[in-house]
């Protein structure tokens, strides 16, 4: 034994050395060590500091339950926060340091918090930092909560995705894994069996190991061999949606040097499977008494493993205190090795012979009955006081003390049976194994092996060492990641705070990002006797993903920079920004914003751009609006049953405006209907909600009104769209060669017009967003770009302005034309924003009509669309709340500005905004309140500009 | 004669990748459930989901009563002309459309990464429509193990940079 290093034996090249860095200090291990294992091997028993005390903590688990050992990995753009030293594989010039300890975790300053203790218990800052205000205190706590750091420039790493679809997926490589991939393999099914280890065989330790990892072995050859299984080791299953959809992260370069890495760090994937098997195994509990989190204090399974695998013992004088059987065989392994084990407590009254035998073979001192009061030591265990155990489970009598480097402890154990909760399976107490198991599942989805609660265990329920009738203690530790005593289970029940999801948010317990793995059922039971209720009782919460902290990068995959979501450009894109336009996003399109001359700043561009529309002529590329062609006998009927005004009333040639609802009567969408025949329609939406308005009528047709002879289709893409406003429009439009004729009388105001336009197939409307004079000229999109500067070219003598989406959204703001989205909201009825009349007026029926017409839709003091007048010549904020005019926040809020603008038109701010009875206040005055400020403003109508629409009209 | 200059996509810049200048005619019945089938020179009586190659031209069917059919321009407007408008709603919307033909290599395998696809359905003979990448888009899988995407004209920009990244020659 060289320090904590056995000689021979675990898994590991002793032939070999990995060099590491552990906070800064250089350290040596072998390949086959986890981080944890090479800092136990190392004599490093502080890996790290508690969450709110900043108490010193040592290694306890060996795999993802692990509460304590949570490192930062790396530095810069490639460090990631929160791994487990118990789940990194080592590598040479792997570096990493404790997280929450500041300047290490030896010597921690923020440990101060641990002499305030007693003031500062569960929950105390829902009650201590209410006055004068949370916002006074947020910033520090921020500062001191919190482990480890996100990385502050951009990952280097790609991350992939994949999907995959499998006949049976099988989450688990250990023994009962294996045989049920390797069964269903030989009946010919395609199987995908993930392990999250590096190694397949899950928690093997003890006598049988040896015999057990030659099973594995054949078991992994036998799948190896069946083209039609796939295995896949470190891929750990982390989330569990509806319809047998699992999510695993494979972690692909994380083990290599950086040197070596090729390819993407991680893989996200997302696998569809007919079946799934759980056989995840189980998570050893630990023991709940006074100073259980010391460094030094270990699970006995992870002793095992940490043998087992690495060749590594705990300590040098070691005792185990347990309730059961299955734990004995680490102590009695580590005897085997060489390592002194002073004690086995076992908490039952009576062992099994055989054991019994083994421990007295190997020397061990064995007391039954019994367990450990306390755990000794400041910084690390240097021995255990035991106490006698009554008939009841209460400590009695004072009892000896051994001395002892390490505590291998063992409360129980609880099947794995997270990801089974995730799929929506529900859990039942187990009185044999005093653990939840997996009950019923209603996906296809089976639990097997120990997860499943197959398991041979003798055990004694011991939920927490202390006298009868004693306060739990401030001192034993429930969730040790959290900082969660039992006092401060006993405080929430006494605080009334006693549901399970209560307790879990009021003490945080199991909130942590081993989210109480080794917590959850101790702190429950505890909950429970203080209740005096079965564990049973009290139940347990729903587990969440992920069911291991995972990279965001791997959720992000390809998604990172432009490769977000698909960029939708304009047809005229190089056109518009050749111009010099400012685009942003509009929903998935990216538009002009404005086109800024040299040294313009964006409101004098956005009104010398509305200006110019007003007084000659602007060009906009209406592109993204959407476009939907309806054909057949019944599209009229489609459309008078989807519309809120009537559409079969429509002539040939004429367009309409149109508003749809959805069945809750909420404002869908609006748009300008087109009739080009008896039986053809173009239905406009607004940009980006084609695909939603397409979906919509073919949820109708497909779905209820499957006698309709009606085919819609989305056309969007297939043209580009030109509108050219103002008084001049009509002029530049007929500079160019076409054979419709755009004459006044010929081609009014709402018409619709197919011919050809220099040359090429067009649709024209005459339908106006901006109050002009407005053509909206459509060509197939590979012509758009030439239609573009075709019309800039003709209009240059009337000095035609290109204009972007922001002097648009002023030329409809003076207008009062309702934008849906921006003026309206998830509650807007139409008859909130002067729809009223076909609401009630129309013959035939609607969708959303009959929820229009509910009471809730009658109420005089519903919030209406109104205009709003700004009477201090200042913009009024939009999400600015309506007050009464002598009110200051808090107020009751009378509704909320919409839209606002600086109108050049009207040479003042005009707004829009939906408010409380607002049709019947014309004309009063009210307060606009936003960030502390109020501003004056009177309601007025909508519409501020060309009332009568004689410019639009003409 | 047109005056005003047609603006065409580029060429896709990847080797295994070859953008198609296609016409793309979609037909879609008015009756749903009705009996009538396009009249076409292959026949439309194919199963929904697959695909058949004849004469230079590809026909899928993605929908119940809904066919697309991918050829020569001047063909698919030929075509176009002659199907009853009192049965169909007939568009050619190649406009709106961006198609490819990936090689092999990049076939419904390597395009699992980015959306759910499962290679063991998309084999030859087949034409459906997925949610790829944010993207809709209809794959048909070619009796080479070529695979042909067609998306949305203004996803194809988006969609080359996607297969840059799996392309093995990128």
């Amino acid at each position: 034994m060289s320090g904590y290093r056995l000689n021979t034996g675990g898994l590991i090249d002793h032939s070999q050395r990995v060099r590491f860095s552990w906070g800064g200090q250089p350290f040596e291990g072998h390949p086959g060590d986890t981080l944890a294992s090479a800092l136990l091997a190392n004599g490093v028993d502080i890996v790290g500091r508690s969450f709110k005390y900043h108490r010193p903590r040592g290694i306890l688990g060996a795999g993802l339950e692990e509460p304590n050992a949570i490192v930062q990995l790396g530095d810069g753009a490639t460090t990631i926060p929160n791994r487990k030293a118990t789940e990194v594989e080592l590598f040479d010039g792997l570096s990493a340091s404790a997280v929450n300890a500041w300047p290490s975790p030896e010597l921690d300053l923020m440990a101060v918090n641990g002499l305030v203790k007693r003031f500062i218990p569960a929950a105390f800052y829902y009650k201590t930092f209410t006055w004068p205000h949370w916002r006074w205190f947020e910033p520090a706590i921020r500062r001191a909560a919190g482990l480890g750091r996100a990385p502050e420039v951009a990952d280097p790493d790609r991350y992939d995705q994949r999907h995959a679809h499998v006949d049976l997926l099988v989450v688990g490589g250990g023994l009962a894994g294996l045989a049920a991939a390797l069964a269903a393999g030989k009946a010919g099914r395609q199987v995908l069996l993930v392990e999250g280890d590096a190694l397949m065989g899950g928690a093997i330790f003890g006598p049988d190991a040896v015999a057990l990892r030659a099973e594995v072995q054949r078991l992994a050859a036998e799948l190896n061999a069946l083209p039609n299984v796939t295995c896949k080791t470190r891929t750990l299953a982390v989330g569990y949606h509806d319809h047998n959809l699992v999510s695993l992260v494979e972690r692909l370069t994380d083990h290599l040097p950086e040197h070596a890495r090729r390819g993407p760090r991680q893989r996200l994937w997302k696998v569809r499977a007919q079946d799934v098997v759980l056989a995840t195994g189980v998570i050893e509990r630990p023991l709940v008494f006074d100073g259980n989190d010391l460094p030094g204090v270990m699970l006995a399974s992870a002793a095992g493993l940490t043998l087992e695998r690495h060749a590594v013992a705990p300590g040098r004088r070691v005792v185990l205190a347990t309730n059961n059987d299955r734990a004995w065989s680490a102590a009695l392994a580590l005897a085997e090795a060489g390592v002194a084990v002073a004690a086995i407590l076992d908490a039952r009254t009576a062992a099994e012979p055989a054991l019994l035998a083994a421990a007295r073979a190997a020397g061990i001192a064995v007391e039954t009955g019994t367990s450990v009061a306390a755990a000794l030591g400041r910084r690390a265990v240097t021995g255990v006081r035991t106490t006698r155990l009554d008939a009841g489970g209460h400590a009695i009598g004072e009892g000896r003390r051994i001395a002892c480097d390490c505590l291998l402890v063992s409360g129980g154990w609880n099947p794995a049976v997270h990801l089974h909760s995730q799929a929506g399976g529900s859990l039942g107490w187990d009185d044999g194994l005093q653990a939840f198991v997996p009950t019923h599942q209603p996906q296809p989805c089976r639990s097997v092996g120990a997860a499943a609660g197959d398991l041979d265990l003798s055990i004694r329920p011991l939920w927490q060492v202390a006298r009868e009738g004693a306060a739990p203690s401030p001192s034993a530790w429930v969730d040790f990641q959290n900082d969660v005593t039992a006092a401060d289970v006993a405080l929430a029940h006494r605080e009334a705070f006693r549901s399970v999801e209560h307790l879990k948010r009021y003490t945080t317990l199991g909130m942590a990002s081993d989210q109480g793995k080794t917590s959850n059922v101790n702190g429950l039971a505890i909950m429970g006797s203080l209740q005096g209720k079965a564990p049973a009782e009290v139940g347990t919460t729903r587990f969440r993903p992920p069911y291991d902290p995972s990279t965001m990068g791997a959720y992000a995959g390809h998604r990172r920079g432009d490769l977000l979501k698909p960029i939708r450009r304009l047809p005229a894109h190089a056109i518009h920004a050749a111009l010099g336009a400012m685009f942003e996003d509009y929903g998935p399109w990216r538009r002009p914003a404005f086109y800024p001359r040299p040294g313009e700043r964006e409101a004098a561009a956005v009104a010398r751009e509305a200006r110019a529309v007003r007084q000659s002529a602007g060009l906009f590329d209406a592109s993204p609006l959407g476009k939907i062609e309806v054909k057949g006998p019944d599209a009229a009927t489609l459309l008078d049953r989807i519309y809120v005004g009537t559409m079969f009333t429509l002539k040939p040639g004429r367009c309409r405006y149109g508003l749809m609802l959805n069945e809750h009567g909420i404002v869908f969408d609006d748009g300008v209907v087109a009739r080009i025949a008896e039986d053809h329609f173009l239905v406009g939406t607004t940009s980006g909600h084609a695909s939603a308005v397409q979906a919509l009528f073919q949820e109708w047709l497909q779905c209820e009104w499957t006698d309709l002879a009606v085919a819609t289709e989305e056309v969007t893409q297939g043209w580009a769209v030109m509108n050219v406003a103002g008084p001049n429009a009509r002029t530049i439009l007929q500079s160019l060669e076409t054979d419709i004729d755009l004459s006044a009388d010929a081609f009014p105001h709402l018409a619709h017009r197919e011919g050809r336009i220099e040359g090429v197939p067009c649709r024209i409307q005459r339908v106006s967003f901006s109050g002009e004079l407005s053509f909206e000229v459509a060509v197939p999109t590979r012509y758009g770009p030439a239609l573009h500067a075709r019309l800039m070219a003709a209009g240059a003598p009337f000095g035609i302005t290109p204009f972007g989406i922001e002097a648009l959204m002023v030329l409809r703001t003076e207008k009062g034309f309702l934008h849906v989205g921006s003026d309206t909201d998830g509650m807007t009825l139409p008859q909130d924003i002067g729809f009223g009349g076909p609401v009630t007026a129309k013959k035939t029926d609607f969708v959303g009509r009959r929820s229009c017409l509910r009471l809730d839709g009658q109420r005089a003091d519903r919030r209406q669309f109104v205009g709003l007048e700004s009477l201090d010549g200042r913009l009024l904020p939009v999400g600015g709340h309506v007050l009464k005019p002598d009110e200051a926040a808090p107020a009751r809020s009378q509704g909320w500005v919409t839209s606002s603008v600086h109108s050049p038109a009207l040479g003042r701010p005009h707004a829009l905004g939906m408010i409380e009875a607002g049709r019947a206040r014309m004309g009063e005055e009210v307060q606009v309140w936003d960030l502390g400020t109020g501003y004056r403003a009177r309601i007025v109508d909508p519409c501020a500009f060309d009332p009568y629409g004689v410019r639009m009209n003409g | 004669m047109a005056r005003l200059a047609p603006t065409l996509p580029d060429p896709a810049p990847i080797p295994s990748i070859e953008r198609l200048d296609l016409g793309v005619l979609s037909i879609r019945r008015l009756r749903r459930f009705g009996p009538a089938l396009p009249v076409l020179p292959l026949s439309a009586d194919l199963p929904v989901g697959r695909a058949a190659r004849a004469d230079g031209l590809l026909l899928v069917v993605p929908a119940p009563g809904e066919w697309l059919l991918l050829g020569p321009h001047a063909r698919i407007a030929k075509l176009a002309r002659t199907q009853d408008p009192a049965a169909f709603l007939v568009l050619d919307i190649g406009e709106a459309c961006a198609a490819f033909r990936l090689a092999p290599a990049l076939g419904a395998d390597a395009l699992a990464v980015y959306g759910p696809i499962d290679p063991a359905t998309c084999v030859p003979g087949t034409g459906t429509r997925a949610q790829f990448a944010e993207m809709t888009a209809l794959l048909i899988a070619e009796p080479d193990g070529a695979l042909m995407m067609l998306v949305d004209a203004v996803d194809a920009d988006h969609l080359l940079a996607l297969l840059a990244l799996l392309n093995p020659n990128s």
